[in-house]
């Protein structure tokens, strides 16, 4: 070393000087540094080195198992080992040093395997990468070195932050460790763990709701059991109720918090709900009773009650009353459904029936039976609560809350109109009959008409009813009257309203059910006609006024006291003026003889009552006439002059015979009677207006009727006649000798046997008034 | 090589007879001469500052080499995240899969080398300090370290290609880790540290030790 050489001395003297500042040096400075920064690093980051017992060490290797904390590795396993009582496995793991705050006793390790099972697989990411050690780290506990993992992953609830709960079950149905909890079907957290109650009455089932869903859980909140698959209801209400998939198989909990309550505030952590064991029962609500008649099957649990077609609650149970005497149920009522219980609710069950007017309640017997229950507004609006009602075996009438109007037609029977019979307008159903009830004189039948038609029904309405088929027969013909099918079947009530700007109505405005359209529209003055005898008369005979109907009859009675027929008749709308005081009514019927034959058309068309008005004020209308059998010989025709004619015999005069003047027929004999004394015969003629003025004080009235055959000897056989219509018919002539003054009606001539000579050479000039 | 000691000692080194060679031309120049005439390269007796820098590049790569077996070489993935692999768990891993033979390559390659590149450079320049008489045989180990040097560089060949070769998203992928470049450096260092080396000084240091 000091023995140098002379050559390399002065090299190596440079090389001295020069490599003291060499940059070469930098290299394993930088290397160093290097180094030293690494061995720093490593020392500072080094893993801290932890045990972990585990029960079994399935899947776990040495130096590649990891352990994760959420997604990332955080430590490795460096050792396995069994322990020394060979029950379980010494895991050691050496864990990043970031976590070193984190190694506390409340921390928790478990290993993560692949897990398929109906609920779903988890785990699957170890099928690649194998297994691997889940860490859950807590800074809150004490550092410790050494743990026990856990035999499976911790509860969601205890991983993460969020809502913890406890739900209280009477059974723990297909609950599960796992279990979803469904919000609007949407998972929002699990079941954590169950366990029975510290008193083994109930199952306490724990569940985890994730944080970000936590403010849907109100105090309010109702839980209930969504597992499997919940079957109710009946065919055509069939009801199969399920959450998903997984919680048919896993079961599930389903949570709702009611809207129509007030805001509640939310759960707090720990919080106690009862888990109700469905749907229907997490709605609890008003528990009401219902008494129902002895013979109301109600059928099964879960009879829905429905509202107008609404379903606002379910029965619960049933039961008998105490004394036996019904059945008793206990209807549970939706939250939002409690106003109707009020007082004046009616409740009645609704079962299938077939009838004429068809087939009803045919839902419930698919669908099963259901009560239906029915308020009016204005009991709603009273509000008084009432929590037991009276149940109705059938259908009660509308509530007056239905809509539409309601109206009572009294009638004096029933007459083939049943609960559901029609009420047609035009033929056209607008509504239908509620219900029936007798009263003391007749019957109450209240009608609905439909809203949409009620402004069809005004003060001017008439109902009357449609039931069955009205057959009205006749030689003039024959008129069926039939409603619809419908309503011939099952009865029906049909209305017109004549005067559509009448006044309204309101509901339960009283009218009156006439049996027949007829009688409906009979708007004219009800007369009281009085017959000896009943012969031809039937309700409907006609009442004319020159050969106008004016009315007819509508009822026939016996009188047994006076012995004669009552008969009620209803005179036209505009012919209530042919009753008056003085009005005179006979009855017209066919007449055959040999010289009279009349009225032949009453053979076909039956007998009808002619009418002469009297002359009375129409103030003074009568409404009681006694009718005569024939028609009154005084009759006067309606213009003309009346004369009377005296004569000893009446010989063939008969009504209706003509007055000749030469031979023309000028008038007409309108009756005869004994004169009063009875020496005598009264003959009423009638001279035609015209011809009024032919008549005078001197005029001669003989019989005209017949042949007179004069045989003499020396004058030989003299026939004379009037005409071949007077021999046959009979008739009366007269003659006047001279104009005069035309005579008063009424005056009274004598009616000669035969013509003087001289009478039938008189022909005075008269002129015929026009 | 002649390894009789007997011969050994009959030698004349250049600077012996007051010649110097140009190291960029291989002209032999006399002893005074700067700069070489051919080249005009400057001419020294020996190579400047031999000693200090295969003493820095021998020792940077000796450090480097720490990292170099400490850090992963290089992660491969399959479907999965992978593992990071140093040198030498690689090596255990071959082993385990039962590729013996590569695992022994690798391990030569690897391991075996590096390290007696390092512990030869550091004997060599131990033995210019402290001159021994055995000259031919510090000769024959500087030659096959620089025969040797260029071999170690297989590993990051292999890495290279991988990475290169070998990236097929999740099926697949090689990445090279820092392990690979501590050991790349390891791998030139120690070339370079040959390469400064200059063996001549052994011919000194053994005609030192002579008289």
């Amino acid at each position: 070393m000091n023995q140098n050489t002379s050559a390399p001395e002065p090299a190596r003297a440079n090389i001295k000087k020069r490599g003291n500042l060499s940059p070469v040096w930098l290299l394993p400075v930088v290397a160093l540094l290097i180094v030293v920064w690494l061995a720093w690093k490593s020392v500072s980051e080094a893993g801290i080195v932890i045990d972990v017992q585990f029960q079994n060490g399935r899947g776990i290797k040495q130096g590649k198992t990891e352990v994760m904390l959420n997604g990332i590795a955080v430590g490795k396993v460096t050792d396995i080992a069994m322990s020394d009582d060979l029950k379980s496995v010494n895991v050691t793991l050496e864990m990043d040093r970031r976590m070193s705050s984190s190694l506390t006793d409340k921390s928790r390790f478990w290993l993560v395997r692949p897990q398929v099972s109906v609920a779903g697989i988890s785990g699957l990411d170890t099928l690649v990468s194998g297994n691997y050690i889940a860490f859950q780290p807590d800074d809150s506990g004490v550092k410790r070195r050494k743990f026990v993992a856990l035999p499976s992953p911790p509860p969601l609830g205890e991983q993460e932050e969020g809502l913890s709960l406890t739900l209280r079950a009477k059974e723990l149905s297909s609950i599960q460790n796992g279990s979803p909890v469904y919000y609007r079907r949407l998972k929002i957290g699990e079941v954590s763990s169950y366990n029975l109650s510290v008193d083994d009455q109930y199952v306490d089932v724990e569940i985890f709701i994730k944080p970000q869903f936590a403010h849907l859980v109100r105090r309010n909140t109702r839980f209930w059991n969504a597992g499997g698959v919940e079957l109710s209801g009946s065919l055509t209400n069939l009801k199969v109720r399920t959450q998903s998939i997984v919680s048919i198989v896993q079961g599930g909990v389903s949570l709702y918090t009611p809207e129509w309550e007030q805001e509640f505030p939310e759960a707090y952590q720990g919080d106690v709900f009862p888990l109700y064991r469905d749907y229907d029962e997490a709605e609890a609500g008003i528990a009401v009773e219902i008494d129902f008649p002895l013979d109301v099957a109600l059928g099964q649990e879960k009879t829905r009650i429905l509202f107008h077609g609404k379903e606002v609650g379910l029965v619960r149970d049933t039961q008998l009353k105490d004394d036996y005497s019904g059945i008793t149920a206990n209807v549970i009522i939706r939250p939002d459904a409690v106003n109707l219980m009020v007082k004046g609710a009616r409740f009645w069950l609704v079962k299938p029936s077939i009838g004429l007017r068809g087939v009803s309640g045919l839902e419930t017997l698919l669908g099963g039976r259901y009560i239906n229950m029915d308020v009016s507004n204005k009991d709603i609006r009273a509000a008084i609560p009432k929590r037991h009602f009276e149940g109705l075996a059938s259908e009660p009438p509308a509530s007056p809350s239905a809509p539409g109007l309601h109206l009572k037609l009294r009638a004096g029977s029933l007459a083939g109109i049943s609960h559901g019979s029609p009420v047609l307008f035009r033929k056209m159903q607008v509504g239908s009959v509620q219900s029936h009830e007798l009263t003391d004189d007749g019957v109450l039948i209240r009608i609905l008409v439909n809203p949409a038609y009620q402004h069809l029904v005004n003060d001017s309405s008439r109902f009357w009813n449609v039931s069955g088929i009205t057959l009205h027969g006749g030689l003039q013909g024959f008129s069926i009257k039939a409603g619809t099918l419908n309503s011939m079947l099952a009865g029906g009530i049909a209305f017109d309203t004549p005067d559509r700007t009448s006044g309204k109505v309101k509901n339960g405005t009283d009218f009156i059910l006439y049996d027949n359209s007829e009688k409906a529209h009979q708007f004219g003055q009800r007369i009281t006609l009085i017959f000896a005898t009943a012969e031809g008369l039937r309700v409907g005979t006609k009442i004319k006024y020159k050969g106008l109907v004016v009315g007819h009859l509508t009822d026939l009675k016996l009188d047994q006291q006076e012995g004669h027929i009552v008969a009620d008749a209803l005179l036209g709308e505009n012919s209530g003026w042919v009753a008056h005081e003085g009005s005179r009514f006979w009855l017209v019927r066919p007449k055959l003889g040999l010289t009279n034959t009349a009225n032949l058309e009453t053979l076909v068309t039956g007998q009808y009552i002619e009418v002469l008005p009297g002359s009375g004020q129409e103030t003074a209308a009568e409404t009681r006439f006694t009718v005569e059998m024939a028609v009154p010989d005084d009759l006067p025709l309606s213009n003309g002059l009346r004369l009377q004619l005296v004569s000893s015999q009446l010989g063939s005069i008969r009504r209706g015979n003509p007055i000749y003047y030469r031979e023309i027929p000028v008038g007409t004999v309108t009756g005869y009677r004994l004169a009063d004394p009875a020496s005598q015969v009264l003959i009423f003629i009638n001279i035609e207006e015209r011809y009024k003025s032919l008549v005078t004080r001197k005029s001669r009235f003989w019989n005209a009727s017949g042949i007179e055959v004069k045989f003499g000897l020396f004058s030989g056989a003299q026939i004379r006649t009037e005409s071949l219509e007077a021999l046959l018919a009979g008739g009366i002539s007269f003659a006047t000798p001279e104009p005069g003054e035309p005579v008063a009606p009424g005056y009274r001539f004598t009616m000669a046997e035969e013509p003087e000579s001289q009478w039938l050479r008189w022909a005075p000039a008269i002129s015929i008034s026009q | 090589m002649k390894t009789d000691p007997a011969e050994v000692r009959h030698w004349t080194t250049g600077a012996g007879v007051g010649l110097k060679l140009c190291l960029s031309c291989h002209k032999v120049c006399a002893e005074q001469t700067t700069h070489c005439p051919r080249c005009d390269a400057r001419v020294y007796q020996r190579r400047q500052n031999s000693i200090t820098r295969s003493w820095a590049l021998t020792l940077t790569a000796a450090l480097l080499y720490i990292p170099a077996n400490l850090l992963p070489m290089m992660t491969v993935s399959k479907f999965e995240e992978g593992q990071p692999q140093t040198i030498f768990s690689g090596v255990i891993e071959l082993m385990n899969q039962g590729m013996v033979p590569i695992a022994l390559l690798v391990f030569t390659a690897s391991v075996v080398v590096p390290v007696l590149k390092l512990l030869g450079m550091v004997w060599l320049l131990i033995c210019v300090r402290f001159p021994r008489a055995t000259m031919h045989r510090q000769q024959m180990l500087y030659r096959m370290i620089v025969w040797i040097g260029r071999w170690s560089m297989l590993d990051i060949f292999i890495i290279s290609l991988l990475v290169g070769l070998v990236q097929f998203g999740k099926l697949g992928t090689v990445t090279a880790g820092i392990g690979a470049y501590a050991f790349a450096s390891v791998v030139v260092t120690t070339m370079l540290a040959a390469m400064q080396f200059d063996p001549r000084l052994l011919w000194d240091a053994a005609e030192i030790k002579k008289p």
